[in-house]
């Protein structure tokens, strides 16, 4: 939905070029550094920014003026400002904050606190917290449905997706799906909800018209066994033709073809990789490894890795803005 | 609050299902008393198990209210003399499922009492792998046996090059069980025993050879020292007065368990910090042996609605069982010996420092089968 946002922006910003334009710039949040790496195009760092403890999500305002992110330890979403690439302001949250978005008019965040098993909404504009909905133990990916209706958020204790409605901040169904869900991606139809269960290797596919799971990929690279693939991070092309898929503890990213659910490639990248970009033009994606303290780029017409990159302690999630 | 979101929930069709757990455990635990915890690395209040149980009981909660299902709790702690009584009671009330946080002995006699009632039994502490090779149809375990823990060891010896290894071993029964299922890890990965020295408590001169940890551990060249003193009273004197300087493992210095405090990935903060908040006190392996028993037992039951103790103990032995136990692997229970696979921590009172299956042991089906007895090498006694 961000992303679908960000494309009609993206188009208004080749209309009105003073509007927005992106800094090509590459963030990446280090959950042990305490810092948000920033990267030039060319993958030169061209800052490191101090957050509050424990970065994790982060997410972009529609503009692409702000940068927000969770930070786990300090119980705040950190307000980075992308023109001055300096924290111009937090937002306090409930305990542990870990991935979050924000409504389609902006005006709301919804978060997962993993400590505590809620999902909050929080007014952007007064930095209150609105309404908490209760969901089960370790709430984790929150993402929103293209009309804005609902929010689901899975809980990995609970191995299933909440649909929340929005108006009445309530759970309305839960849909069991595999073990430990993390992650979301929506296809820009609205039609599908892909969500990554992490222990049980698979991806289940959620149809939202009926709110019930119409496919499960599983995910195993040849030559692993699968209990060694963990799958975590999503990323969807704008096209709804492609969905890349972290395999976690396997060391690959899977180019999934999002119509007939096949796996295109296995392609690898650093250890325990987890989040995913991909630059607007498409022919990059950029994977964060926790484990291996980098990041892998690929080539996206060739499906293969270009290069590895240091980046500090535990890379969490990463953004490009472009 | 999380109330009423849950009753809006429940409006949806109930297969208006049951699942009454019981939690069974002696009131004076001989494992657990205070005096004989020394090498326990702090000191832990008394373990009373049956706060795991309900954590697992309220983690689900979300899960078994979608599906419709009612789990209760029966959590009973008696003397010794009570045990099968009481047992027997719990299974004439109902509960399809018992827990036993009990010594190996106590679990090997409920099984016996219980054998022909419709109750699954989960040996969630005993370790002994006498219990595993005894074969009881109506019993699965949870925690570690001896024998997964030993693995470990070994695997992590093998890996550190550390091939060398002098065995100091107690009086106790379950220090010979602990000291024989080392000796099969390592002849496993042919790694060396130089030694295997009986240690004492006992302080007299005359004992000397067997009580002063110099003597006891000179004339020999070693790589490493392992202890096996499960009462822990010798073995925390041994680190740093070894003739020569080597490291300590087993009973003290590097420990293996189930569950470690300071293990940080894979979510198992969040189940640390939930257990601290519901008791105040840090999780100790018996502890997240009996969550994820019970965590097992209602995954099961939500995924195979209305079964009997047999189908169930079918369900969690089989592939269909994909747990999450904050671990980082998917577990299930082995179907030859009803044991849990699962990676085994190595841990100093401070940190995790290993997860075995340490990285490079494969195996053709599943890298935890590298740990614990293997179908091929499994015999019923």
């Amino acid at each position: 939905m961000m992303r679908f946002l960000l494309s009609i922006l993206a188009a208004l910003a080749l209309a009105f070029p003073a509007l927005a334009k992106g800094t090509g710039l590459i963030f990446v949040s280090l959950e042990r550094g305490n810092q948000v790496v920033v990267l030039n195009p060319d993958l030169s760092v061209m800052k490191k920014i101090d957050t509050s403890r424990r970065p994790r999500d982060m997410r972009f305002n529609a503009d692409r003026t702000r940068l927000y992110v969770a930070c786990g330890d300090d119980d705040v979403i950190d307000v980075i400002d992308v023109a001055t690439l300096e924290v111009v302001d937090s937002i306090p949250t409930g305990p542990s904050p870990e991935i979050f978005v924000f409504s389609p008019d902006e005006t709301q965040i919804f978060v997962s606190n993993e400590e505590d098993s809620t999902m909050e909404m929080i007014d952007v504009a007064t930095k209150t917290v609105t309404d908490r909905v209760a969901t089960g133990a370790e709430p984790e990916g929150v993402i929103n449905s293209v009309d804005g209706k609902y929010i689901f958020v899975t809980s990995e204790v609970a191995d299933m997706v909440h649909v929340v409605d929005r108006a009445k901040s309530a759970v309305i169904k839960n849909i069991i799906v595999g073990t430990r869900p993390r992650r979301f991606v929506v296809t820009p139809d609205g039609a599908e909800l892909w969500v990554s269960d992490e222990l049980s290797s698979e991806v289940h596919v959620i149809d939202l018209a009926a709110m019930e799971v119409k496919q499960v990929l599983t995910l195993v690279p040849p030559g692993f066994q699968p209990e060694d693939v963990t799958p975590v991070g999503m990323a969807i092309t704008r096209d709804g033709s492609k969905v890349l898929i972290t395999l976690g503890r396997a060391n690959h990213l899977a180019i999934v073809d999002a119509k007939t659910f096949e796996v295109l490639k296995y392609v690898l990248v650093g250890s325990r990789a987890w989040d995913v970009d991909l630059t607007s033009d498409e022919k990059t994606a950029f994977v964060a490894n926790g484990l291996s303290d980098d990041i892998t780029v690929i080539d996206m017409a060739t499906m293969a890795p270009v290069q590895s990159l240091p980046v500090g302690r535990t890379p969490h999630s990463i953004r490009v803005d472009d | 609050m999380r109330w009423a979101l849950l009753l809006a929930v429940l409006a949806g069709p109930a297969l208006g299902d049951e699942l009454k757990i019981g939690h069974l455990s002696l009131t004076e635990d001989p494992r657990y008393v205070q005096d004989w915890g020394y090498a326990r690395l702090i000191a832990p209040p008394p373990v009373i198990t049956a706060d795991a149980a309900r954590m697992a009981v309220e983690d689900l909660r979300f899960t078994t209210d979608a599906v419709g299902l009612t789990v209760t709790l029966d959590a009973q702690a008696v003397a010794a003399e009570d045990l099968l009584a009481t047992a027997q009671g719990m299974a004439a009330a109902g509960d399809a499922v018992l827990v036993l946080d009990l010594p190996g002995s106590d679990v090997a006699a409920v099984a016996q009492a219980l054998k022909d009632q419709p109750v699954l039994l989960v040996n969630a502490t005993a370790p002994e792998d006498s219990l595993r090779t005894a074969c009881h149809a109506n019993i699965i375990h949870s925690g570690p046996s001896l024998r997964q823990e030993t693995d470990a060891f070994a695997q992590y010896l093998r890996a550190m090059n550390w091939e060398n290894v002098l065995i100091l071993q107690g009086e106790n029964p379950a220090d010979a069980d602990l000291a024989d299922a080392f000796v099969a890890s390592v002849e496993r990965l042919r790694l060396t025993v130089v030694d295997r020295r009986p240690f004492t408590l006992a302080a007299d001169p005359q004992s000397r050879e067997g009580n002063n940890i110099k003597l006891l551990t000179a004339d020999a060249d070693y790589d490493v020292v392992f202890v096996a003193d499960t009462r822990g009273e010798f073995a925390r004197y041994v680190p740093y007065a070894t003739l020569l300087p080597r490291p300590v493992i087993g009973s003290v210095g590097l420990t293996a368990g189930a569950w470690h405090w300071a293990l940080e990935r894979d979510g198992a903060t969040q189940v640390s910090s939930r257990f601290d908040k519901l008791t105040g006190r840090k999780m100790q392996p018996a502890d997240w042996d009996v969550w994820i028993a019970v965590k097992s037992l209602i995954s099961a039951a939500v995924k195979s609605p209305g079964a009997t103790p047999p189908e169930l103990r079918a369900f969690l032995t089989s592939e269909k069982l994909k747990l999450d136990g904050s671990k980082g692997v998917t577990l299930n229970y082995r179907p030859w010996d009803g044991q849990m696979r699962q990676p085994v921590l190595l841990a100093t009172s401070e940190a995790v420092i290993a997860i075995a299956p340490i990285e490079g042991f494969s195996h053709q089906t599943n890298r935890l089968d590298t740990l614990g007895t293997d179908e091929a090498e499994f015999v019923c006694n």
